[in-house]
């Protein structure tokens, strides 16, 4: 069989355009399945297909693997509202008012890009004083934290933008509790009122962020992040969230990304879209508002060159030397953006203690926790 | 590499160490190839050595699949066996089309037993010696259940062996195809048999199910049989299952079905052969 290959472009070409999968060799379906299965967007694949009725003429091989992801994602969303049911009742008598983020709220919603949407935990957003009462309500009802080496308690203590992910201990899922959407320690961190007045309430009381906010979220998660392990999903979740952007709101992205400090963060999300997916609408005078007064050309250069490149599933098929040294940049950058000098140097250092030891003795001699379930 | 055609499902092994390597041609025979075959993998597998120091002292393998790393490592002696649960973890963890249930499945004149079952409770030696003795290994691990028609589709996998039952089984059967027993894993001493060749297992078809056994060693006790009632059959089936709670209200019917075409035996023996005239009296096969 000739080499099954596939560039992230043939992927994303395949995500848009469905119909052409019929004409994949089986060494390319192979190739597709498993690096879409690893980037967690085979059920996003399978629902696109079926929507256009090319699932139908797959061959069986991929209507076998997507099925069995499709049917997996159904039975997720019934679960993530089954979760959001239960921690809105259970903030709701703490008298904390929730914002549901990310993959959760595109469930609760029914937006495009939740449909066959794979995702670990739930987020949630709540005023930082609502925090110690949302995470007191959450271990009152069966979400615990797991327990944490010191560094990493005091990182989230000090530093981060959310509280340590609680896990329920009866049914196993996940919530990760915010104050606000990157690390305060960053200097970078929107007003956490501003992002909160952009929440609105869903028919059964649930609130989650408007469509602009939400952008505006999904980008920081994507750019000022240094686990680019599910970008591909992310901008999936752009471009179809920019596609679904009413005209109106296209001017209320410009202005929230201003008053945050992410113009540029927008301007470069709407660069890595359209790159990926062409059909992702991204109107010229928005572009423009959005362009940076410096260094057009530079930036324009580290978004092909840098941003591209890293922001690539992380599957060895699709690595080359650019994508990896473009992700260690990336790695850095997400955490140069996210802490001052001082903070980065102590927290590099720790990591690099940890990750020197764990490559001579391996990861769970001194952890015995991180061995079972890693992904 | 190695491609291994399980039937059902097929794996691409990117890398193990070269006794394991041995072991899966040997064990899977046809099944194994070193080349690529014209099917596509659906599973892509690799046991690699952990970290570096580790390789000298007490080495370990790491088992990943889809950029998974399901379980801790184990010491390299146990790399075979843990391939195995390996691929059971692949198939149960992305396998949401068919309901696939924790249980032996055994098929005779066509028509097929499935014993499902919890550890210690003999099913994999009963297992071998019925496939030893007349009847076609469809699994000794989990019945793959049509959702739709309820046919049970066959798997060629080995059966893994634990502690008594290894020399057991070398007793009844001096020349059966079997690994060299790994001493003290998760699960004792285990050692994996293939009781039919794979020339053999190609001829099989999917098979209607008409009984559900629930087998339960007593060394102590003169074979005994009960009609369980179809409420706790239907229980234990759904607790035996890997997937019923991602399927769902499909699986709940299809569960709901099966239950209702089959009759059900809760057995309690000691003596296998006696179990397999039982058996074949009961069901008339």
């Amino acid at each position: 069989m000739n080499s099954g290959k596939l560039s992230t472009d043939q992927l994303c070409h395949l995500l848009q355009h469905p119909e052409t999968g019929r004409q994949f060799s089986g060494a390319q379906w192979e190739s597709a399945v498993h690096i879409l299965r690893e980037a967690r967007l085979l059920a996003t694949l399978a629902v696109m297909a079926e929507a256009c009725g090319a699932l139908a003429t797959y061959p069986s091989y991929a209507r076998r693997h997507l099925a069995s992801a499709r049917n997996y994602a159904a039975r997720q969303a019934v679960q993530a509202r089954f979760e959001c049911d239960a921690l809105q009742r259970v903030l709701d008598g703490a008298g904390v008012q929730p914002v549901f983020l990310k993959g959760a709220a595109y469930t609760l919603t029914g937006a495009a890009q939740g449909r066959g949407r794979i995702y670990s935990d739930i987020d949630l957003l709540v005023a930082r004083d609502e925090l110690s009462a949302a995470e007191r309500a959450c271990r009152a009802h069966g979400w615990y934290p797991q327990p944490l080496e010191a560094y990493d308690d005091r990182y989230y203590r000090e530093w981060a933008h959310e509280v340590p992910p609680m896990w329920h201990r009866i049914r196993g899922t996940c919530i990760d509790v915010h104050h606000n959407i990157i690390p305060p320690v960053s200097g970078r961190a929107p007003a956490a009122e501003r992002l909160l007045a952009c929440a609105h309430a869903l028919p059964d009381g649930k609130r989650v962020l408007r469509p602009h906010a939400a952008i505006l979220h999904s980008v920081v998660h994507l750019l000022l992040n240094d686990d680019v392990n599910y970008a591909l999903r992310d901008l999936v979740d752009l471009w179809q969230m920019f596609a679904a952007l009413e005209d109106e709101a296209w001017a209320t992205l410009v202005r929230l990304a201003e008053d945050c400090g992410f113009s540029l963060e927008v301007w470069y999300a709407l660069l890595l879209v359209k790159r990926r997916f062409p059909t992702c609408p991204a109107p010229l005078e928005v572009m423009h508002a959005l362009r940076p007064c410096h260094a057009v050309t530079l930036r324009r250069a580290f978004c092909d060159q840098v941003l591209a490149p890293a922001l690539q599933p992380r599957h060895p098929e699709l690595r080359s030397l650019q994508s990896r040294m473009a992700a260690g940049l990336v790695f850095l950058r997400g955490h140069w953006v996210k802490m001052p000098l001082s903070v980065l140097a102590r927290h590099l250092g720790y990591k690099a203690f940890r990750a020197a030891r764990d490559a001579l003795f391996g990861p769970y001699q001194f952890e015995p926790e991180r061995g079972a379930g890693r992904r | 590499m190695r491609w291994i055609d399980t039937g059902p499902y097929r794996f691409r092994l990117d890398c193990a160490p070269r006794p394991v390597l041995a072991a899966v041609d040997v064990l899977y025979g046809g099944a194994a190839s070193s080349t690529e075959p014209s099917e596509p993998a659906d599973f892509r597998v690799t046991l690699a050595q952990s970290a570096l120091l580790r390789r000298l002292m007490r080495p370990q393998v790491v088992f990943r699949a889809s950029g998974a790393e399901p379980f801790k490592p184990v010491p390299k002696s146990q790399a075979y066996p843990f391939l195995e649960w390996g691929m059971n973890w692949c198939i149960s963890a992305h396998d949401f089309q068919r309901l696939l249930i924790h249980a032996a499945v055994l098929v005779r004149a066509g028509q097929a037993l499935i014993f499902p079952a919890s550890p210690g409770s003999g099913k994999s030696t009963l297992a071998a010696y019925l496939a030893l003795n007349g009847w076609s290994l469809f699994s000794d691990e989990m019945a793959l259940i049509d959702l739709q028609t309820l046919r049970v589709a066959p798997m060629y996998r080995p059966i893994c062996l634990k502690n008594a039952s290894i020399p057991l089984v070398r007793q009844w059967a001096p020349e059966a195809l079997m690994t060299k027993p790994t001493p003290s894993t998760a699960k004792g001493e285990v050692s994996h048999l293939m009781p039919q060749p794979f020339a053999c297992f190609r001829k099989l078809q999917p098979a209607t199910v008409v009984g559900v056994v629930f087998p339960r060693f007593d060394a102590a006790a003169e074979l005994e049989a009960l009609e369980p009632a179809p409420m706790d059959t239907f229980r234990a089936l759904a607790g035996h299952a890997f997937n019923y709670q991602v399927i769902g209200e499909p699986a709940f019917h299809a569960l709901g079905r099966l239950v209702d075409a089959t009759q059900h035996l809760q057995l309690r023996y000691r003596d296998v052969a006696a179990v397999e005239s039982l058996l074949r009296e009961v069901f008339a096969l």
